[in-house]
């Protein structure tokens, strides 16, 4: 019960971040982003983190009311409606990429929490392609950001 | 990621970093919860509030852009000027 409870806030989080990158008003953006804060704060909780769930909500909620008075500050008078079959295409295409870690989800964690291995095994012995991707990823940001900051210098 | 690659609305850039530092801040409840430990309650409850520092600034950056130059999208914005 509780790993679909997990899974179903899972895709809920995908979803919602998903429109709230792509949909075209900022507004309801806005409001993607804020369902997209409710939604952690619960999926925390189902996980057992209390502390966590609570100090996401705060934050979370706060920063969505920040954003929405900038969101309204940026909407434009009339914005162009996104098409119906171009936000599902986006959407199916979001949850095939999505649906592999969700479902691996529930199976990496009966696996640590069956063998009760320690925090660093589990990160390095899991999640190695991870946490190798994340740092190349900040790898490949750190040139990007050096190679466009001395473009702006020479030009 | 995909959303700090591809978009250049100033707002839209910030939804997608508070977006990618929620991600980070997930795996760590998720591994801490994994493995029963509460260090990475901890470590979130720290990266969260650099992150809420962070979305600050970018806002009042985002603010000053708008009060000064009109615009959002940060594409848009006019070449620095050299100072002497």
């Amino acid at each position: 019960m509780i790993t679909l409870v997990n899974d179903i806030l899972a895709v809920v989080l995908v979803v919602s971040a998903l429109f709230a990158i792509e949909e075209k008003r900022p507004i309801i953006s806005v409001v993607c982003l804020a369902a997209f804060f409710l939604a952690l704060p619960l999926l925390y909780l189902s996980l057992g983190a209390v502390f966590a769930a609570v100090f996401q909500f705060a934050i979370g909620i706060s920063t969505a009311a920040a954003l929405f008075l900038v969101g309204q500050m940026f909407e434009q008078k009339a914005p162009r409606p996104s098409s119906l079959r171009k936000n599902i295409s986006t959407l199916g295409v979001f949850l095939a990429v999505a649906l592999p870690s969700v479902i691996g989800l529930g199976q990496i964690e009966a696996a640590v929490s069956s063998s009760n291995l320690p925090f660093s095994v589990a990160l390095w012995d899991l999640r190695a392609l991870d946490v190798l991707a994340q740092a190349m990823v900040l790898l490949v940001t750190a040139i990007g950001v050096a190679v466009v900051l001395s473009e702006r210098r020479r030009g | 990621m995909y959303g700090l690659i591809t978009k250049r609305s100033g707002l839209k850039l910030l939804i997608s970093l508070e977006l990618v530092a929620a991600a980070a801040a997930m795996n760590f409840v998720g591994f801490a919860a994994a493995a029963q430990d509460t260090l990475g309650q901890a470590f979130m409850i720290l990266a969260l509030s650099v992150d809420t520092c962070i979305a600050g600034v970018v806002l009042a950056v985002l603010m000053a852009l708008r009060r000064v130059h009109s615009i959002a999208d940060l594409s848009k914005l006019p070449p620095e000027e050299e100072s002497e």
